[in-house]
């Protein structure tokens, strides 16, 4: 059976008929003309039907009339139904609306590609299969149910961040709802392979039917544009005031260009200058989600997604009172009032080793998930010690080396044996994070249940040591009050790298990365085959009755010009 | 007053004269030649003095200027005897429906002619033809005989189809004496035969003058767009691109005129091209001083 990807224009090939009906109405003349002889006539007609044999005439119509037909067989697009009875299909035809699917290469968007390619998918379908198409950037899916759905259910929507793992999801309920029971499952994805589509895509695909084939179909002109701008980078500081110093990090490939970085919903925006690298510094308040892209038309999809807290201040307990007073106070970072009861989300308790010892609640806390700093008893005393750590406004200065996750296993300061000072039931090793210069360790760090337990062995505070001018001390202070943050607030991840992908081709998914997301799934760049439908190759037949065509007009324009050049012919 | 009497073709040929370009022999002492040389009013020429001679032609003076014998010839002037023919087959009533048909021209100038040689009291006869002979009026010379030649031709009504030779051998027999044949046609019997009846006019002696009448749209193919013709004597059809066949027809045409105009020259034949579309006054004047020049 032959199905038509463009039916519609099967409407034109009446016109094929047009050298036949030009010919009968030339033939069928309507004016009859008294004539005192025709033996004249007679024998010149004589003459140039000799000249051009009726079957010449008949081939030369055949061919007008086929070149006609070809052509608009060609345009309606045919497609041969393959042979048997094959089982009806469930096929869930996914569109990429994402922003980068705007992107205009070779003449149109990625997303007129996509579309046009759901279409030639949907025409391919018999009547027995259930094709379903859904967009990554929202809307309902809808069921295509007759070809003429191709114009309702292709109008695409605003373009729009989307998620593909939804709609994934989607798919896999409707695969296993009443109406697929019985059918091949098929997810037919039009995508441009941005690597953000497919964040948590894992879980839904998982969910699909077993057997479920997954044609992915690139719908992108050029794999590697020859521009491309990717957010490689970001990173967050906890700034004064309940704010956040948040930097992105740009990478520019291929000739740079001015760029905007903006988090619309937010109303925030910077630009950029036209350089390889280049970087957008923003102070922003807590709170919510900031979703960076770049404004508009580019092709890709990166966006850096931020999700701040609600201020920048960490919540922290500080032990007061006498050892054996196990008693819990509340400080809020700055300040110094107790709070009578404890504060939401408590990330941090903040006390002597004496109050370490004495009260179980601390080591609950910290193998409960939170972070445990015991600092020395003379900076027990108030809150200088704790806001002494968590400051981050310390000036840079030399004299303290600071280590990041190597060191001794136990070290000594003095006498102080971290290891017998603070004896802790784990296996996992004490590590040094600072050492004075002459190399003694005065920062143990040590991981304890799903927390960690933090020993200064010297006061943080400015009369007792220099760590505070130490920039590495600094940004471990930073790192540490970040970490109280994403312990106090789940949704806040400090981002320090965002999807930037690979640099051959920065925002998009590598073919490795979805074969290992999609087992067995085929990626093509090719336009679909009408599901099991087989394109009549028919370019090949119109060229071919166009060249002869050709040939028989110009042999008899030729033959015209000869009679025309010698009338005794 | 009859149709085909045109006053301004009358006037204008009056004065010219018909005037038989070849010998003929007539019955009265007209205007022709005669081929028998005789005494009569008319000096031809000298010749020298040979035993026999009558010696009443001998003329004396030139023996007194020259010592020498000459004897005068004169030519004797008959009437002639002048048969006019015209086609009325079918294809003479072309155009149908127009001003005036090749038939109606044809007949004007016959009755012209007519007029003119009974004027010079030469003998004149008609005949129509088609496929052969239809009427044929002997010639005679009263004024009155012309009144029957223009009945003739005002009962005539072209039709049927052409066969010239049938005719012209029909009326070949008839005319026991030598004449002038005056035939209007439009010549589409293209067959070879068709000759043959003109040479066998010529075999008798006779002066054959071949008026080739043909309509504007016959002479210049104006048809611009396709069409079915229709053969106006066989009625067969033949569906034609008249643009496209159009420079074909002109060349084939003046092709078989140039032909027509060797072949009849070659047998001493006459042979004059009229168009419908001038006015047969002015076809006829054109003629008739022609041929008086060559007199």
């Amino acid at each position: 059976m032959i199905s038509f990807l463009h039916p519609l224009y099967l409407l034109l090939l009446p016109l094929a008929a047009l050298p036949v009906v030009l010919n009968l109405i030339r033939r069928r003349v309507r004016l009859r003309l008294p004539f005192p002889s025709l033996a004249l006539l007679d024998r010149l007609a004589e003459r140039r039907a000799r000249r051009r044999p009726a079957w010449m005439e008949v081939l030369l119509l055949a061919l007008r009339v086929a070149a006609l037909a070809v052509l608009v067989l060609m345009v309606a697009a045919p497609r041969l139904a393959p042979r048997g009875g094959a089982a009806p299909r469930a096929v869930f035809v996914v569109v990429d609306n994402s922003p980068s699917m705007s992107y205009v290469e070779s003449g149109g968007t990625r997303l007129a590609r996509a579309v046009s390619g759901a279409r030639a998918l949907g025409a391919g379908a018999t009547d027995d299969d259930l094709v379903t198409v859904a967009w990554t950037g929202g809307g309902t899916p809808s069921v295509w149910h007759e070809p003429g759905d191709a114009t309702a259910l292709l109008s695409p929507p605003p373009f729009a961040p989307g998620r593909l793992a939804d709609v994934l999801a989607f798919a896999g309920g409707l695969f296993r709802s009443p109406a697929a029971q019985g059918r091949h499952a098929e997810v037919a994805i039009f995508t441009d392979l941005q690597r953000t589509s497919f964040d948590d895509v894992a879980a839904p695909l998982a969910a699909l039917p077993p057997r479920t084939r997954v044609t992915i179909y690139d719908v992108r002109a050029d794999a590697q544009p020859a521009w491309n701008v990717a957010i490689t980078r970001v990173n967050v500081v906890p700034a004064t005031g309940g704010q956040f110093d948040v930097t992105l990090d740009v990478r520019q490939y291929g000739r740079p260009r001015p760029v905007t970085l903006a988090a619309p919903d937010r109303g925030v925006a910077v630009s950029l200058p036209a350089a390889a690298d280049s970087a957008a510094r923003l102070t922003l308040p807590g709170g919510g989600a900031y979703a960076f892209a770049c404004a508009g038309g580019y092709p890709f999809d990166d966006r850096a997604t931020l999700t701040l807290p609600p201020t920048s201040a960490v919540s922290y307990y500080v032990a007061a009172g006498t050892p054996g007073s196990p008693y819990w106070r509340a400080a809020l970072a700055g300040g110094g009032a107790e709070a009578p009861s404890p504060p939401p989300s408590p990330a941090i308790w903040v006390g002597p080793l004496s109050a370490w010892r004495g009260d179980a609640g601390p080591r609950e806390f910290a193998r409960g998930g939170g972070l445990a700093v015991v600092v020395p008893e003379s900076a027990a005393g108030g809150p200088l010690g704790a806001d002494a750590i968590l400051s981050p406004l310390v000036p840079a200065a030399a004299g303290v080396a600071f280590l990041s996750g190597e060191g001794p296993n136990a070290a000594r300061l003095g006498g102080f044996d971290v290891a017998s000072v603070m004896p802790l039931k784990t296996d996992a090793p004490w590590r040094a994070l600072a050492t004075t210069a002459g190399g003694t360790p005065v920062i143990w760090r040590r991981p304890w249940g799903r927390g960690e337990v933090v020993v200064l062995a010297v006061p943080p505070g400015p009369a007792s040591s220099n760590l505070f001018t130490s920039p590495a001390f600094v940004a471990w202070a930073i790192d540490l009050r970040l970490r109280a943050l994403a312990l106090a607030y789940p949704a806040f991840h400090p981002m320090t790298a965002a999807a930037g992908g690979d640099e051959s081709r920065p925002g998009a998914i590598s073919d490795a990365e979805l074969r290992e997301l999609f087992p067995g799934v085929v990626v093509t760049r090719h336009a679909p085959g009408g599901g099991r439908g087989k394109t009549v190759p028919l370019r090949g037949v119109a060229a071919a009755a166009f060249f002869a065509l050709l040939a028989a007009e110009a042999g008899v324009a030729a033959s015209r010009a000869r009679r025309a050049a010698n009338p005794n012919l | 007053m009859h149709k085909y009497i045109d006053p301004v073709t009358l006037a204008a040929v009056q004065s010219l004269g018909l005037r038989a370009r070849l010998v003929v022999e007539g019955f009265f002492a007209g205007l022709h030649r005669s081929p028998f040389k005789g005494f009569s009013v008319e000096f031809s020429e000298y010749r020298s003095y040979q035993p026999g001679d009558d010696l009443r032609l001998v003329d004396w003076r030139a023996f007194a200027r020259t010592d020498r014998y000459y004897v005068k010839e004169f030519e004797e002037e008959t009437n002639l005897r002048c048969y006019i023919c015209l086609d009325a087959s079918a294809s003479m009533a072309y155009p149908p429906g127009g001003a005036m048909s090749k038939f109606e021209y044809g007949a004007v100038c016959a009755a012209a002619l007519a007029y003119l040689a009974l004027g010079q009291r030469d003998a004149v006869g008609l005949a129509t033809f088609a496929r052969g002979l239809r009427e044929a009026v002997p010639p005679r010379s009263s004024r009155q005989h012309f009144r029957a030649l223009l009945d003739v031709l005002e009962r005539t009504v072209p039709q049927g189809e052409t066969d010239l030779y049938a005719a012209l051998a029909s009326l070949a027999d008839r005319a026991n004496r030598r004449g002038l044949f005056a035939i209007f046609t439009d010549l589409w019997d293209l067959r070879r035969r068709t000759l043959d009846g003109l040479r066998a006019l010529r075999g008798g002696k006779h002066e054959v003058i071949l008026f080739h009448v043909l309509d504007p749209a016959e002479e210049r193919f104006p048809f611009r767009e396709a069409a079915t013709f229709v053969d106006m004597e066989s009625a067969a059809t033949l569906v034609l691109d008249g643009p496209r066949f159009r420079e074909s027809y002109l060349d084939a045409l003046a092709e078989f005129k140039r032909w027509l105009k060797l072949e009849l020259g070659g047998r001493d034949i006459a042979y004059v091209p009229l168009v419908t579309d001038t006015p047969p006054a002015r076809a006829l004047v054109a003629y008739l001083g022609r041929r008086r020049a060559m007199m």
